[in-house]
């Protein structure tokens, strides 16, 4: 299933924050180091202030390095202008926050819709298509509600729905669970599996929750802006 | 990779989220949509209402007024080396020639008419003379301007016929002792058509005069103190046998007057005054009132630029996340700046388009609105005018104000970085 090599690299990659024009500042991220291969479910763990958000925007093309290549299927980040990320992003990259962010003024089913309006598809294409995205999530039923009218789970599916939207190489969660009860939580984990295992998208989740880190297939763990351990689980997929 | 549909596809998008996002703040956008309104309303009736006067104006004074008088002011130097130190020339002669002693007079005046009569764009020419003289009637006393005239010249000319109220102008040329006069100054001195005034000029013989007819041009100036009466009778009245002191010209078209007399003053050597001239410090009038509007429409339009402006930043700000949101699905800076900017064309066109659908219904009242005027001009009716031109002018500025006002904020939101915001949040 996985490729050789992988499709996301990261070479060397070090953030500074705080400095002006990114140079000097406070270095979030030193040395960073890894690659992942398609299909793999990823959890990225360490304390709060650890630089895991820091780093989930790097491989998410919103922002970039101070040094280092970040390579996602045979591109490398710093190689792309503003509006070449922008495109890389609708096409290949999907995320998902804490705080699910979705459109407060569209409905469930627009929210998933946009981006691939965004990428060229007509809004009957890309509502229809976004139906299929809500069906595969189990909310069909609540495709016409507006975020407000959701709870915060089903607004967190929406939100991986819309991540998906465009079937992109890899996607990006960014602690999805913090805001949820355990059952939903779980749910949505069990998500990116099937999407990592079934779909074969390549899933990086950030997590504070060592049960959650454990369904992955490979935990990642940063503490102050380093790779301290990269674990394999046995028998993943890799 | 797919082929790149990144313009149609962007736009797309930009205008669904562009509308909704409008849609969505119904109250908020509608009060800077309120201002464009209000503006684009000011704006086209403030402008009917005076261009309606200003034509109506322009109408009356042509209808009645010549549009080029020649008159008996030489204006060109006796040589042409001393052509160049004019002023001084001038003076000379005032200092030599006591204007009492002398009677200024247009010379040869039947061959002059007569080559006037062959410029191309005219269509009449009269002479006439002019000068102060007073009437008396029944004790009362008025200074008149009396014009003595050759009637059916001066008809044509001046088409005053169709303005008569009482009697018939051309009963001026029944007798010599007979008179017309204008009704502001018939109602003021208690005349009526058979009426005999007596009238007397300085220099001149003393005349008694028949009122013939009673005239009402519309603009009081010629209402108040003029008199006409035949060329000869005017000649005895103000002393000034066989001259001719005026030369009154109407042209197929008034727009060409100033360009006429131009052209006359310098092939004739007299002073030529066009009808814009004559009438100069009216329309300097109109003049400064239409800059004053222009100043109250800009400032109106202003606030409406503001309300859009103020209205933008708010939701810029208040709209940071969604911002990020959009940007980390994909959408470009420019696909943002598009979004804020469309909001903007969006509220000033809709506004626009209300302000010019209530200008329509103001004009519409206002033109059926009875107002009694007797300044510088009369009617009973309230002057505005509907000119379809100022409905696109209004549109178009409502767009220039919404574009412009929307600039900065759509700019502000396509430099939001998505990271600065999503840092911001606690996760
Ligand atoms: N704008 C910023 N300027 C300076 N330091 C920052 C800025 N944003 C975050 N940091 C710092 O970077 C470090 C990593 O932050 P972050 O990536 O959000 O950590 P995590 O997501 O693991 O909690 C923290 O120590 C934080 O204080
Ligand atoms: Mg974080």
């Amino acid at each position: 299933m996985s490729e050789k090599g992988g499709i996301l690299e990261a070479r060397n990659i070090c953030r500074s924050l705080g400095g002006t024009d990114g140079e000097g500042g406070h270095p979030v991220l030193r040395d960073i180091s890894f690659s992942v291969p398609r299909g793999q479910f990823v959890a990225l763990t360490g304390a709060s202030g650890s630089g895991k958000s820091t780093l989930l925007y790097l491989l998410g093309a919103l922002d970039r390095t101070s040094s280092g290549e970040i390579w996602l299927d045979g591109v490398e980040f710093g190689t792309l202008d503003d509006d070449e990320r922008a495109e890389f992003r609708n096409e290949k990259l999907g995320f998902v926050f804490q705080f699910h962010f979705l459109l407060p003024e569209f409905t469930a089913l627009e929210n998933v819709a946009i981006p691939m309006m965004r990428r060229g598809l007509s809004r009957d294409e890309s509502e229809e298509r976004a139906y299929a995205m809500l069906s595969l999530l189990g909310l069909e039923a609540l495709y016409a509600r507006e975020p407000g009218q959701l709870s915060g789970g089903e607004q967190q599916r929406v939100s991986i729905a819309r991540a998906i939207a465009n079937e992109p190489k890899l996607i990006l969660a960014d602690e999805p669970t913090g805001n949820l009860d355990s059952e939903n939580a779980s749910q949505v984990v069990q998500i990116f599996r099937t999407l990592a295992h079934e779909h074969g998208r390549t899933v990086i989740m950030v997590t504070h929750d060592q049960h959650f880190a454990d369904l992955a297939d490979r935990r990642i763990a940063l503490k102050d802006g380093q790779i301290v351990s990269d674990i394999s689980a046995p028998g993943a997929s890799v | 990779m797919p082929p790149r549909k990144t313009q149609a596809s962007g736009i797309r998008t930009v205008l669904f989220v562009a509308l909704r996002q409008l849609w969505a703040r119904k109250l908020l956008n509608g009060v800077a949509l309120s201002g464009v309104s209000l503006g684009v309303l000011v704006l086209i009736t403030m402008n009917g209402i005076l261009h309606g006067f200003q034509e109506k104006f322009t109408e009356s004074v042509l209808k009645i007024s010549p549009h080029v008088s020649i008159l008996d002011t030489e204006v060109r130097a006796p040589s042409t080396l001393l052509s160049q130190f004019e002023q001084t020339v001038v003076a000379a002669h005032v200092l030599h020639e006591s204007p009492w002693e002398r009677q200024t007079r247009i010379k040869r005046p039947r061959e002059l008419a007569r080559a006037i009569a062959t410029i191309p764009g005219v269509e009449a020419v009269a002479p006439s003379v002019a000068g102060i003289a007073t009437l008396d009637y029944g004790g009362k006393t008025q200074s008149v301007d009396l014009r003595g005239i050759e009637v059916s010249a001066q008809e044509r000319v001046t088409p005053l016929e169709a303005c008569v109220l009482e009697g018939k102008m051309s009963a001026l040329e029944g007798s010599t002792d007979t008179v017309a006069l204008g009704r502001s100054l018939a109602t003021e001195m208690g005349v009526h058509v058979g009426s005999v005034v007596h009238a007397l000029a300085l220099g001149g013989r003393p005349l008694d005069l028949k009122v013939v007819a009673i005239y009402e041009s519309g603009i009081p100036r010629v209402d108040r103190v003029r008199a006409y009466t035949l060329l000869r009778t005017a000649q005895v009245l103000l002393g000034k046998p066989d001259i001719i002191g005026r030369m009154e010209i109407r042209l197929a078209d008034p727009a060409d007057a100033m360009v006429v007399a131009e052209q006359l003053e310098v092939a004739l050597g007299y002073d030529a005054e066009s009808w814009q001239e004559a009438n100069a410090n009216f329309l300097s009038i109109f003049k400064m009132f239409g800059t004053i509007i222009s100043f109250g429409i800009s400032a109106i339009l202003l606030v409406g630029g503001f309300g859009i402006l103020a209205v933008q930043v708010m939701i810029v700000l208040q709209k940071q996340r969604d911002i990020a949101i959009l940007r980390s699905i994909g959408l470009r800076q420019e696909d943002v700046l598009q979004i804020f900017l469309l909001q903007g064309i969006v509220i000033s066109l809709v506004g626009g388009l209300i302000g010019d659908g209530l200008a329509k219904i103001a004009i519409h009242y206002l033109a059926q609105l009875k107002i009694k005027a007797e300044g510088f001009m009369k009617t009973d009716i309230f002057l505005v005018n509907d000119d379809p031109k100022m409905y696109v002018y209004g549109l178009a500025f409502a767009l220039f104000v919404g574009v412009t006002a929307s600039m900065i904020p759509a700019w502000r939101a396509a430099k939001v970085e998505p990271v600065d915001v999503l840092r911001g949040q606690i996760g």
